[in-house]
């Protein structure tokens, strides 16, 4: 029993030096293993772009000094603009983003060394403030968005998000399960002989009001990191700005499951912090973890819980 | 002076791509009808109009009747560009690859259906006869009656959803005529 505590310490002990070791870390140290684990795992399906950029990846792994030469950034960059070209269509959000770092990665290492974390700095608060005001000016200017009806829609009628909707949203799954079917006899009425342009939908009065209450958090987290980041930097500003990113990287995540987007804005989260900011470093170290979490079918869990519990 | 000039230009550059991308983007979206979700403007999660809330439509035009299809897997690439950035150009390309083709009918035992005209998971009734186009490795089925095909009628659609009469509702967006 003594040597179990003992050995429970001991791994307490670890963890703090772990810990203490990734809030004092270098960003640049920090960023460039996880910015190759993300292309790794995220950077989409074509097999001519997973096979140089994993080959890439798993060199700069193993090889970490190659990592901080310009021509490494720049290749990857290429891969990804000649896949990318081809295939913008396809293409979501998180993967637009992956490019412009790594176009901002390989201008780093351009610049004089002196400027490295600086730079890095100004990239990822203005990478984080631009996509966030293009995702706020996007739904605020969007009257189908604000009256909650993408929400409804989407937590009436998206599989990935059905368990949520079922714990939060009291509806049935059964409920869901006949949206998507409406959605699915819709497109395909035409084939059947049966076509309908018109169908109503399974809801309730709990589910509206959470999709009222997603809209509208979403629009004003999203505003408000648009805003932080884009404001001069003040002490105050900047210690409010990495609490709203992270909230925002804690919370939509844990519902909208884009671990690639995630990922992706808490590297530049990241890529921001001042020296001195070592929680808001490791903090960002831990919500890029926490996604591994969100990545388990943690409503599903949930709700089988409850289930046995009788609820 | 000009290095301090070109360090700003090296730092500044990716967000400065980024937003003449999203612009391009703002620009096809109003214009082009591109679907907010893609094209690199961050626009997802803000409105229904996904690529996935669009679907194309398509029939055999012969000389008695239209005859609906379902769009070929292999011309996937050709739907979901379609159905992302819906143009004339864009449907008619995809309709001229079609016209071309050998389409067949077969009886729904054939295709794994139900005589009857249901499947036997119980989903909806299908006509008793369904067209599909030969696939290039495939030989004339003997109980398949080849279709006589004037040309191809394609229609874009999308549906949209209001929360005040809570009412999923489709639209045709554009359509075209080919023929063969």
């Amino acid at each position: 029993m003594n040597e179990f505590i003992q050995e429970l310490r001991n791994i307490k002990s670890e963890v703090y030096t772990i810990a203490g070791e990734i809030s004092v870390s270098r960003n640049l140290d920090l960023i460039v293993p996880l910015t190759l684990i993300t292309f790794l795992l995220f950077i989409g399906s074509f097999w001519y772009l997973r096979l140089p950029v994993g080959v890439l990846c798993i060199l700069g792994l193993v090889f970490k000094p190659i990592t901080k030469k310009v021509y490494f950034w720049f290749l990857l960059t290429c891969f990804m603009v000649s896949c990318f070209y081809r295939n913008w269509y396809t293409l979501d959000n998180h993967q637009y983003l992956m490019l412009y770092w790594t176009i901002a990665l390989t201008c780093l290492f351009i610049i004089p060394k002196q400027d490295h974390e600086k730079t890095l700095a100004i990239n990822g608060r203005l990478l984080i403030g631009a996509c966030m005001a293009l995702a706020f000016i996007w739904k605020a200017g969007n009257a189908n968005y604000l009256d909650g009806s993408f929400f409804h829609f989407t937590l009436m009628t998206d599989s990935r998000f059905e368990n949520f909707s079922h714990l939060f949203g009291g509806i049935e799954k059964s409920d869901l399960v006949s949206n998507r079917e409406m959605i699915k006899d819709l497109k395909s009425g035409y084939l059947t002989g049966v076509a309908s342009e018109r169908s109503a939908m399974m809801t309730n009065q709990h589910l509206i009001l959470l999709a009222h209450f997603l809209t509208w958090w979403t629009l004003i987290i999203e505003g408000l990191i648009a805003v932080l980041f884009f404001l001069p930097e003040r002490k105050i500003i900047l210690r409010f700005r990495n609490w709203a990113l992270l909230i925002f990287g804690f919370t939509t995540y844990s519902v909208a499951t884009v671990t690639g987007f995630a990922w992706q804005l808490m590297i530049l989260g990241i890529a921001q912090c001042r020296p001195e900011q070592k929680s808001f470093r490791l903090g960002y170290f831990l919500v890029f973890l926490l996604m591994q979490l969100y990545m388990a079918p943690v409503y599903d869990l949930v709700s089988s819980l409850l289930s046995l519990i009788g609820l | 002076m000009n290095g301090d000039r070109y360090n700003r230009f090296l730092i500044y550059a990716p967000t400065a791509i980024l937003i003449i991308v999203a612009a391009i983007q703002a620009f096809r979206v109003s214009n082009q009808d591109l679907s907010p979700w893609k094209g690199g403007g961050f626009g997802m999660f803000s409105t229904i109009d996904a690529p996935t809330s669009r679907y194309i439509a398509g029939y055999l035009i012969t000389e008695n009747e239209l005859v609906p299809i379902a769009i070929p897997q292999e011309y996937q690439k050709e739907h979901v560009y379609v159905c992302t950035l819906p143009s004339m150009d864009s449907l008619k390309h995809l309709a001229e690859m079609m016209a071309p083709r050998i389409w067949i009918t077969e009886e729904q035992s054939a295709a794994g259906l139900n005589p009857q005209g249901k499947k036997p998971t119980g989903e909806p009734s299908v006509p008793e006869k369904q067209a599909r186009a030969l696939r290039d490795d495939e030989h004339f089925p003997h109980d398949a009656e080849r279709v006589s095909v004037l040309g191809v009628h394609l229609e874009v659609w999308r549906y949209r959803y209001s929360l005040n009469n809570n009412l999923l509702k489709a639209e045709k967006v554009i359509q075209i005529d080919v023929s063969k």
